[in-house]
């Protein structure tokens, strides 16, 4: 592994902090704070797929719209290619850099006009190729995502769930970034057909070296697909590793808490399921120090003073607990 | 609820002072407002007094500022067809208009109502049919013509009513009926719509399989839920009537608000003219707040969403 | 609220199953018999609208004991009701359609530079719109005509602004739902401009809407200028409307109610006939617009 050819990192997040006010009323209280991204940092490199795992709340989609800079961050930054993104030209010009791809594909087309106007006007949008030349293109994407000439007639409403998202994925790749935000690409989608959809984007990725920041609450599917995965909690990364590192030794409670929650990964396992006490805190009032301390079996004192630091304890392997080194939680 | 009641009252005291610049303004673009104000032959020492109390001379904000001084004290000007202030010749024709107004309301209400629920109960029947029929009807004639239809057969033909005039009580019959009509209509079709939903909502369903008689289910449960749209309603009828008033009092020679502005507008008697627009301006802001406040204490949800302030 | 939608069904699940085709028929052949006449009124009219036949004053209609040749009857000064009301029929279709065209326009730009801006623009727009919500638009009506005077354009400018503040808030509303919705964010991230955005993606979306709304507002835009010309500060003569006509024949009512009755008739008609197929129409386009 140590021989490999440094692979060049694509996108860095550097303490990037995110949060929303909302506001209820004129002048009572009420002015509450959630802190969806607090101070996360991470590095995807160009290729690659990084795979963000947590429960609704953890603030992943918000770090996937950082990237996709649809939001901008109120603390930190992020570099692609080494510049920072906010001053990496306008949205037009991300545009082609870093793409999106949403969980409600219904959502995402308008119901309005067909498949292939869709894709041309993407092309019209970024002057790419001559026009007469467009409608090719819109067919030969279609294409490459394993749909038909015939779907580029159709309305979003008259495809499948499954096409659908193939199409998102089609326009996305239309202008060629280097990075696609995945946002919960497959949760809407039948299990045999979200395999069909992992395949595609593992073949896409191949093809055309193209990084994911793949971001699911699914554990199993980001398995399936990354190279790498960071596992978020209330707005914090707690633990990032390679994918094998990940499921054979998590250092992190709530990492060894999602594995085990997932019925059969595991067949064969030594130990007991480490279950979660409690219910998730709302993202409003985190707790202190450690913000897993409260579901945590295995909290201290010092987990509710003091936000542990994220600490290096393998090859790429980052975790943020004060007893990393102590806890064996392997499988 | 506090907070509600804090916030609708300022938007309504806004609204107010939005008409009230409106007059100010239209006021203003007019023409001399003294002299669109007060009679032509009023002597030139009072022309010139009410031109220094309105401060003609000042710059536009302190004019604007003694204006709603001097609204505020019920000073509207001097009507120029009657030689009175304007503000005591509009006062002595309200009595007339809230006389028809209530009784149109209360006959829309008395009419609107039950047929509206009677429609939602019988949904799709004949009766259903027919009772929307009629309040499609009754929306769609304009006051004014069925006013002098109604003229036309009840007191040319028939010669049953008066065709106008304000003294006895049969004088009342024809203008309340063509006033209350129209909104009899929408209240009816917007009984049923709010009637049909909560009845078919689950726990009427199970309210009559534990035995609950119609007339109990009715009362008890599906009117309480479909009192809300139905205030709504009553609110947006509340306009209405004030417009239906102004054609129905001409028709019907009621000498009300509404016909006072009518001929005032013909006489070009700004004074009046003044006076009715901020006089209705207000009191529809009042009803409306009254309708929001009560809209309010009535549907537990919004109070809850005002005050709990869950995070999105 | 989404403007996302569905591709039309036909439910046969509505509460109130319409008796549809042979009424919305009628009401639609009606609307357009009235385009017909508004348009071809010169040709339709056996005599100008103003042509007095003194020897033939206060004729009934043909099926009341008059003659063919005033099918309609004649007023007190012998003018033929049939061409009057001809004539009175493009002048009230002609305020009305203009005036709608005036309130929808400035309805719909204020509506959608409220969704745009947002902020203090949008605060001072919606304001507004509360205020005219607020007043009975023929109060305000009337206060501009005695300020200003009874010019027909003005009449047609105050007709057309009835209901505007229903274009605005509408507007607004679908625009507000449209900029969050998936798509609009998906192409915005493509790269498309606010431009494109606006004018390929969020118009097309709202159009259907803003059309049930204007056959929404329409009937009560008729009421209005029927009015204002019935009270007499409307159309003002030697021009004529279906307003002036009624009003004008109030008083000869003992004798020729017909001078009153007719044009009466024909507005209850059209506003019927609107509501109808305003409704017919509103359930075609989106089922999901609730009922008013």
């Amino acid at each position: 592994m140590n021989t490999q050819p440094a692979i060049p990192t694509l996108l860095v997040a550097e303490h990037v902090t995110r949060h929303f006010v909302t506001q209820r009323g004129l002048f009572w209280n009420a002015r509450r704070v959630v802190r969806a991204v607090d101070d996360v940092s991470l590095e995807i490199h160009a290729g690659e797929t990084y795979g963000l795992v947590g429960e609704s709340g953890s603030g992943k989609s918000t770090l996937g719209r950082l990237v996709a800079r649809i939001v901008s961050p109120n603390g930190g930054r992020l570099h692609l290619n080494g510049r920072d993104i906010a001053e990496s030209g306008d949205r037009h010009d991300y545009a082609r850099r870093v793409q999106m791809v949403f969980q409600d594909t219904l959502g995402a087309l308008n119901p309005r006009l067909n498949i292939g106007r869709q894709l041309m006007e993407v092309l019209d949008i970024h002057a790419i190729g001559e026009h007469a030349s467009r409608q090719g293109r819109a067919t030969d994407i279609l294409r490459a995502v394993g749909l038909g000439e015939d779907a580029a007639r159709r309305y979003p409403h008259e495809i499948s769930g499954g096409q659908r998202q193939r199409v998102v994925i089609a326009r996305a790749l239309l202008l060629e970034p280097s990075l696609i935000v995945c946002d919960e690409p497959v949760s809407a989608l039948d299990v045999s057909v979200q395999a069909q959809v992992i395949e595609l984007l593992r073949e896409l990725q191949q093809r055309q070296n193209v990084a994911y920041l793949f971001i699911s609450h699914d554990l199993r599917v980001v398995r399936q697909v990354s190279h790498r995965i960071g596992v978020m909690y209330l707005g914090e990364i707690v633990e990032q590793a390679p994918r094998s590192a990940l499921f054979a030794a998590p250092r992190h409670p709530y990492t060894r808490a999602l594995i085990d929650a997932v019925p059969s990964s595991q067949p064969g396992r030594r130990r007991a399921p480490l279950a979660l006490r409690g219910e998730p805190p709302s993202p409003v009032e985190p707790p202190s120090g450690c913000r897993f301390h409260t579901r945590c079996a295995f909290a201290l004192p010092v987990c509710r003073n003091e936000a542990p630091p994220q600490r290096l304890v393998g090859p790429e392997h980052l975790v943020a607990c004060h007893l990393a080194d102590t806890l064996d939680l392997a499988a | 609820m506090a907070r509600l009641i804090l916030t609708k009252s300022i938007r309504a005291l806004l609204t107010v002072m939005i008409c009230v610049t409106f007059v100010f303004i239209i006021l203003r673009v007019a023409g001399d407002p003294v002299r669109s104000l007060l009679p032509d032959d009023t002597p030139p020492a009072v022309l010139d007094e009410y031109r220094e109390r309105l401060g003609l001379d000042r710059p536009l904000v302190e004019q604007y500022l003694n204006y709603v001084v001097a609204i505020a004290q019920g000073d509207f000007g001097v009507s120029f067809t009657e030689r009175r202030p304007a503000i005591e010749v509009v006062r002595e024709r309200i009595p007339a208009t809230l006389q028809l107004g209530s009784a149109a309301m209360a006959l829309a209400l008395l009419l609107g109502l039950p047929l509206g629920t009677l429609a939602a109960f019988f949904r799709n029947t004949i009766i259903d049919r027919a009772v929307m029929a009629a309040a499609v009807f009754g929306h769609s004639v304009p006051h004014f013509f069925l006013g002098i239809v109604l003229i036309l057969l009840f007191a040319m033909e028939w010669r049953l009513l008066p065709s106008s005039g304000y003294t006895t009580w049969q004088h009342m019959i024809l203008p309340v009926f063509t006033l209350g009509t129209a909104a009899a209509g929408t209240i009816a079709r917007f009984a049923r719509t709010s009637m049909v939903e909560v009845l078919g909502q689950p726990f009427v369903r199970t309210a009559l399989g534990k035995g609950a008689s119609r007339l109990h289910v009715i009362t008890r449960h599906a009117l309480p839920n479909a009192a809300i749209p139905i205030v709504t309603v009553i609110g947006f009828q509340l306009g209405g009537l004030v417009g239906g008033a102004l054609v129905t009092e001409t028709v019907f020679a009621w000498p009300g608000v509404g016909r006072l502005l009518v001929t005032a507008v013909g006489m070009r008697d700004l004074a009046v003219v003044q006076t009715i627009v901020l006089l209705v301006a207000t009191t529809m802001v009042g009803a409306n707040y009254l309708v929001d406040i009560a809209y309010g204490l009535l549907d537990p949800r919004i109070r809850a969403s005002n005050s709990a302030g869950i995070p999105q | 609220m989404s403007a996302i939608m569905t591709a039309p069904t036909e439910t046969s699940e509505m509460p109130q199953r319409r008796r549809v085709s042979l009424l919305v028929m009628l009401a639609i052949g009606w609307l357009a018999a009235l385009l017909l006449v508004s348009i071809f009124a010169d040709i339709l009219a056996p005599q100008h609208y103003t042509q007095q036949n003194l020897m033939f004053r206060l004729k009934p209609p043909v099926l009341w004991g008059g003659a063919w040749n005033y099918p309609l009857g004649t007023d007190n000064l012998g003018r033929d009701m049939l061409s009057r009301i001809i004539y009175a029929i493009r002048f009230s279709m002609l305020i009305a359609l203009l005036g709608t065209m005036i309130g929808a326009l400035l309805g719909t730009a204020l509506g959608a530079v409220a969704a745009l801006a947002r902020g203090l623009v949008e605060e001072v727009i919606m304001m507004m719109v509360d205020v005219q919500a607020a007043v009975p638009f023929i109060v305000l009506a009337l206060a501009v005509l005695a300020f200003f005077g009874n010019a027909f354009s003005l009449v047609i400018l105050i007709v057309g602004l009835d209901g505007w503040e229903r274009y605005a808030r509408l507007t607004r509303g679908l625009m507000l739902g449209a900029k969050e919705s998936g798509y609009v964010t998906a192409i915005r991230m493509l790269g498309a401009g606010s431009v494109r955005v606006t004018l390929v993606h969020i118009l097309p979306n709202i159009v259907s809407a803003l059309v049930v709304q204007v056959t929404l507002n329409f009937p009560g835009t008729i009421l209005l200028e029927t009015s204002l010309s019935f009270l007499g500060l409307g159309v003002q003569p030697p021009l004529t409307s279906l307003g002036l006509l009624l009003g004008a024949g109030r008083s000869l009512l003992i004798n020729a109610w017909w001078i009153a009755v007719l044009p009466g008739l024909v507005i209850v008609l059209t506003t019927l006939s609107m509501s109808l197929f305003g409704d017919w129409l509103r359930d075609r386009l989106d089922p999901t617009l609730a009922h008013s």
